[in-house]
This record gives structure tokens, sequence and C-alpha cells, in this order.
């Protein structure tokens, strides 16, 4: 049986993927492959090099308590109740600008990945970006591990895409934010999938860009629907609760209720 | 057999030109402004349908232009830029720039029966449907582009946001005008660029994952019409009238 942990995109809810993974090699899972997308991307690197979960969960637990100081900015972006003022700032932000000052944690990114690649990994690991210019899926799995997460991660609006073997390279969620086809393709009999999406996040029909959000949501989640249905084991860690795409204060929380949802979870038949 | 015909904003005109092959076509599934330009032409002559969306195109020209996204070209960097700030705060705040009067103008003297529907999608079901039957409603159905008029009947807009052309309704033997907007032609440059064209790319990639599971035949558009050479693709296709 070749196993393999697909693990979706989801903002600051990615921090839920830590518990997963901790729980699953409680539980004796441990992937032949790990595929990840965005945050997926992120923290499934960071379990292909390290190879342990405590680790993993460590290092997690420090960046979260050291993000809380330091993504002062993502969590305020993240705030519900926006004025008009803030709408228009934004609005000529993003006319002008590529994007939302995301450097500062980029460099930070960079800085710890410590220039590793994808031959580094102890679980043999891949994760997938859009290309801009066309539409398709580019699947990373060799070369620099930050450059291919800085792809992976380019969130539309917030990061800017980018440039990678003369393609113009994107979030990898806005094809596929959860490539369980692209475990089945690499052969792999047993894939389980952590679905980090939410479904009950109220939205009104009285701004234009509301209306354009709910058609964006309906087909993410048609594309959703396909990739799961091939999966072989779903985890739902959050039950589909809605947290904020930039919502990083309650990270820590997000690891301990993934962690206890997975423990409750039946393995039976998969973990051997 | 059903004929599915439309596409987003101002490529969407460009399957007008293979209109001619289905003139004696009375079931068709249509969306936007190609869809509008059909159900004024069965109903009142090809000429007044020339003539209504023309001036639609004219009067609402500005607004289009903001939608059909892209890159500005060097002569409207500043104007454009100021144009989309501007609809970007009314997009923030109401959902609808033109109100139902400027709407409604565009449906005068549509009337009757038809087999022609317009498909959409119902914001408060979250579901595709079909609207049929009455030539009026097909008409203001396909022109309830999002952004530009509050939602038809409160919670209808047109595909052309979800799939660019109609493809939610296919069945075998249909023909699909396979009229999709060309990626390649310019690359974003600004962040709400970057999320118009991650928008488009899921909208392609609906449309081409329903047709993967189809077994229609299509007829490829392509012609590209945008907002740079719009004016002058109607002039043609007057020309051609």
């Amino acid at each position: 049986m070749i196993k393999a942990l697909v693990l979706g995109g989801g903002g600051a809810k990615g921090f839920a993927h830590v518990g997963v993974i901790r729980a699953l090699e409680e539980k004796g899972f441990v992937p032949d492959l790990i595929i990840g997308v965005s945050a997926g991307a992120l923290v499934g690197a960071g379990y292909a090099l390290l190879s342990d979960s405590k680790r993993l969960w460590e290092i997690s637990l420090e960046i979260c308590r050291k993000g809380k100081k330091q993504l002062r900015f993502a969590n305020s972006a993240a705030r519900e109740n926006r004025g008009l003022l803030f709408n228009a700032a934004t609005c000529f932000h993003i006319n002008t600008f590529k994007a939302l000052p995301f450097g500062l944690y980029l460099n930070a990114l960079k800085k710890g990945l410590k220039g590793y690649r994808f031959s580094d990994t102890r679980i043999p690991f891949k994760c997938v970006s859009t290309i801009m210019d066309s539409g398709e899926l580019f699947v990373h799995e060799e070369g620099s591990i930050f450059e291919a997460l800085r792809a992976s991660m380019a969130i539309p609006g917030i990061i800017s895409p980018f440039s990678h073997k003369g393609f113009s390279l994107a979030d990898g969620g806005i094809v596929n934010n959860i490539p369980v086809s692209i475990a089945k393709e690499e052969g792999c009999t047993l894939v389980l999938a952590v679905d980090l999406s939410s479904n009950n996040r109220k939205v009104g029909i009285d701004t234009s860009n509301s209306i354009l959000e709910i058609i964006d949501v309906y087909k993410v989640e048609e594309f959703q629907r396909k990739e799961l249905a091939v999966a072989d084991v779903v985890i739902s860690p959050l039950n589909k609760r809605n947290i904020g795409l930039l919502d990083f204060s309650s990270c820590i929380e997000l690891m301990n209720e993934s962690y206890e949802e997975t423990l409750k979870f039946d393995l039976i038949g998969v973990s051997q | 057999m059903k004929i599915h015909f439309g596409g987003y904003g101002f490529q969407g005109l460009a399957s007008i030109e293979y209109l001619g092959d289905f003139e004696s076509e009375s079931r068709m599934v249509l969306n936007g402004l190609a869809g509008y330009y059909v159900a004024v032409e069965r109903a009142m002559g090809k000429k007044e349908a020339l003539y209504r969306l023309s001036k639609f195109v004219d009067e609402f020209f500005v607004t289009l232009e903001v939608m059909d996204g892209g890159a500005l070209s060097s002569k409207k960097i500043v104007s454009g830029k100021l144009e989309r700030i501007r609809h970007c705060c009314i997009w923030s705040k109401s959902n609808h720039i033109y109100g139902i009067a400027a709407r409604d103008s565009y449906l005068d003297g549509i009337a009757g029966e038809t087999e022609l529907s317009a498909e959409v999608f119902n914001l408060e079901t979250r579901k595709v449907e079909l609207i049929r039957d009455d030539m009026r409603e097909v008409a203001a159905a396909c022109i309830s582009i999002p952004g530009l008029f509050a939602p038809y009947n409160d919670v209808y807009v047109t595909t052309t946001y979800l799939s660019q052309i109609p493809v939610s309704f296919l069945s075998e033997g249909d023909i699909v005008i396979l009229n999709l907007r060309d990626l390649s032609t310019d690359k974003p440059s600004t962040a709400s660029e970057v999320i118009f064209r991650a928008m488009e790319i899921r909208s392609l990639n609906y449309a081409k994952m329903i047709l993967a599971n189809s077994s229609c035949a299509s007829v490829r558009v392509k012609t590209r019409v945008h907002s740079d050479n719009v004016f002058d693709y109607l002039d043609q296709v007057r020309r051609s009238v």
C-alpha cells in the first residue's frame, strides 16, 4: 500500500494540519508521500523535512507565539467589521500596488527554510501552484522548497505571483485546493485528505463583491467535491467551521482542536 | 438538440458571428450580452437587436471595461485606475452601478413566448437554473450582469461569472459555442488584476470540467473582442447585417 497525505489550503487554518499530523502519527499513520497546497504545502514541507510530528508541533507552537505579535497586520486585516475608509484604502491599494506588504513574512520563511531542497526531505513531498497564464496546475517536486512554497502560497491579492521557470505562479488553491487527483496519478493506493474548507460563512447579496464571492465559492466547492470523491479517507478537523483566511489569532487552539478531532477518527485498516 | 450560446463581457459578443449557422434554431440556452442580442433579434429583428446592443455597450462602456479586467493600455493608465477605484468602492457597498430603470429601458417592446432560455445563477438557493418561456424575462436575465445591475428578481444573475459560457445544462447532441476568454493575451500587474485573473481561471476550469464530462459538439470561437476593439467589432457586425 502506498499511502499519501494530501493537505488542503486554508490560510491561517493551515495550523490545523499540525494537529492532524501529530494525531495520525500517534495512530501509526506515516505517509509515503505528502502533497500540499498553499498553507498545506507549508506544513507538509515542514513535516516532510522533519519526519517528526512532535518536533513539527513544537516549532509550530513557537511560530504561533511569535506570530501573534509579528502578524499584527494580518490579524488586523482579518477583522470582520471594516469601515468604508478601509474599503476605499484597500481598493486604492490593490489597484496601485502589486499586493499587500507581506515581504517581511516571506523573508522570515526564506530564512527559516535555510535553502532546503526537495531532495532533502525525509518523506517524499510535492506541492502545487497555479500557472496564471494558462490556468493549469504546476506540480513542484524538485529544486528549492522555498521557491515552491512561495508560489503555492501566493494568495491572490495578498502575496504577489512568483516567476519560476518562465511561468507566473500563484496559489495552487485557485485551481485545486485539495489535490487528491495528483496523489492518485502518482499511483498512491491510499489517499488520506485533510480538508480545511468552511461552509457556514454567511454572505449577503447586498454588494457586488459579495455576489462574486458567492459564485466563486460555488466553483471552489464543485472542484473540491470532485477531488474529495476520489480520496479514500477524508478528515475535516475543523468540522467546516469558518475561520478567516488571515486570522492567525487562534492558531494554537486550531492545532489542539484538530489534534483532538483526529484522535477520535477511526483509522482501522489505514494506519498499518 | 440545444445550442449553448454566450460568453463573458465583450468577448461574449464574438459569438454573434456564429449565429447565422443557427438562425432556424429555437432551442438555445443563452447568457451575457450575446444572449441578450439573440432574444432581441428573435423578438424585434436583427437591426433593432444590433442597435440596442450597440447602445447598451456605449452607455455602460466604462463599467463593462472595468469588468473586462486585464492590463490597462498606456493611454488609460491614470483614468483607468481612477475608474477601477471608483467602481471598487461602489461594489464594496452596493450590488449595482445602474438602477433598474436603466436596465428596463433595454427591455421595452420585448414580449411573447419563446423556446429560448437564459442560464442564471440563483444567489439564494446557490443553484444554476434556466429562465424560460417569456422572451422579456430571458432578455432581462441575460443582462443581469453582477456589478452592472442588481440581480434580476432579487436573486438571479447571468452565468458569465460562473462559467463564462452557458454549460450547466448540457445534453447529448447539444452544440456549444466555445467562446472562452484567452488568458495569454495580457499579464496581471496589480493585485486587483491578479484577483480577477484567479476568478477567471476558476470560471474557465469550471466550464472545462463540465465540458470534459459531456459528449457535446463544439464550435470554437477564434475572434477576440475586448474593450479596445469592441466598437470596431460591432461596426463589422453591422456591415454584415
